[in-house]
């Protein structure tokens, strides 16, 4: 659609005569605008209750333009007084929607906050414990390499003596009891066979005593 | 009761209802909004005159109305009171709601600019304290015979009588001492001619 704010007023209706002998197409126009004004042509439009949504998009372009209020289309007391309500209700209820809204939010960053403190200490306390845990597997995996390096070292020791295979066994086996001993005393247990650990003062004092 | 007329009584009347009005605007600023119901419903007559003298239409004028106040209530923070009645405040809302109501019904901006322009006028010093039904229903009125005058005074006549006063073809003939058919035919002239002075396209 064009813009009309440039457009001057047109003076063609001033300047044509109103009373000229009407065209066919003219007349033709003049029924189409009577049934689209048909809506107005009884005196009771006036009557507050009638309904107007009956008219067509010609008579309510005119009427936007033309028609000015009679006294007998006043709103009245009753209808005004229930406009104000319905709209103080309307914002009431859409104020009141939005204020459960936002405490729904509220309430949701509540718990978001809540389960992620829980998960951000159930994850530090996991760190924790594989820290401690990958501690120990490195000392005892430090120790191992010890004892295989010192069962190599003796023997090496053996083959270049010249010792007899029963004699190599027996040094080992003495050796590798005695490293035993000390590491158990060290940490406290030691293996007495492989399923029960005993702490490595009974298990010395119970080896003393055995016949 | 109008609060805009000269006397001592109408002076004492006029600062009666604004203490109301700003104790009900304070009331609704803190959240009472139940305070300013009746004020809206003061007002609601003239508003709705104005509306319809605008719009046409008396449902879409009470649809405009009830948007009118419901944007004023969601909006009462914002508002400062002045010396004068909350009625303007209002019918700045209730035009600019006017205006996108045919911005949405596609009309051009002719009818868009008068409305400003009203808007515009209200926003004076000057400008009454407030205005009754009576009175926007006499601006309405100006309004269409500003925009008469531009036509062939034969054709404000038959629109003015057939349009504005809706009076029964037949009336309208007898009035102007010819027959129906020929009314009908001047109707149209006259629409035609009112359409294109407001730029719009020609429905017939």
């Amino acid at each position: 659609m064009l813009d009309d704010r440039d457009e001057p007023i047109d003076t063609q209706g001033a300047v044509e005569d109103p009373d000229a002998p009407p065209r066919s197409d003219e007349l033709r126009a003049a029924r189409t605008l009577r049934e689209a004004l048909q809506a107005t042509e009884e005196a009771s439009d006036h009557d507050p209750l009638r309904p107007q949504a009956k008219r067509t998009p010609e008579a309510r372009w005119l009427a936007a333009h033309l028609r000015f209020p009679t006294e007998m289309e006043s709103l009245g007391e009753l209808r005004a007084r229930g406009l104000a309500r319905a709209a103080k209700e309307l914002v009431q209820a859409k104020r009141s929607q939005a204020e459960q809204r936002s405490s729904t939010l509220r309430q949701l960053g509540r718990s978001i906050t809540g389960t992620g403190g829980l998960l951000l200490a159930a994850a530090l306390l996991l760190l924790f414990s594989w820290a401690i845990l990958d501690q120990g597997s490195q000392l005892r995996s430090s120790q191992t390499g010890n004892f295989a390096g010192q069962t190599a070292w003796l023997l090496r020791a053996s083959l270049r003596k010249g010792e007899s295979p029963a004699a190599r066994l027996d040094l080992m086996l003495q050796e590798r009891l005695h490293q035993r001993r000390t590491h158990g005393m060290r940490n406290g247990v030691t293996l007495v066979n492989r399923h029960h650990r005993l702490p490595a003062t009974m298990a010395i004092a119970g080896r003393e005593s055995s016949p | 009761m109008h609060p805009d007329r000269t006397g001592s009584d109408e002076s004492t009347e006029r600062s009666a209802l604004l203490q109301r009005e700003k104790r009900a605007v304070e009331k609704a600023q803190a959240g009472d909004l139940a305070a300013l119901e009746p004020i809206l419903g003061s007002h609601a007559e003239a508003l709705f005159m104005g509306i319809l003298g605008r719009v046409g239409d008396r449902t879409q004028a009470e649809d405009i109305l009830k948007d009118t106040f419901v944007t004023a209530l969601e909006r009462i923070s914002t508002y400062t009171f002045q010396q004068r009645s909350i009625y303007h405040w209002l019918r700045q809302i209730a035009w600019n709601k006017v205006i996108d109501f045919h911005r949405a019904q596609g009309r051009r901006k002719r009818l868009c600019q008068a409305l400003r322009a009203e808007l515009s006028d209200t926003e004076e010093a000057a400008a009454p304290l407030l205005l009754s039904a009576a009175e926007e229903r006499l601006i309405a009125q100006r309004r269409i015979e500003t925009a008469l005058s531009g036509l062939h005074p034969r054709y404000a006549t038959v629109i003015r009588l057939r349009l504005c006063e809706e009076k029964p073809r037949v009336a309208c003939a007898e009035a102007l001492g010819v027959s129906v058919e020929t009314f009908d035919v001047l109707l149209l002239r006259a629409v035609r001619a009112f359409r294109k002075a407001y730029g719009e396209p020609d429905a017939g």
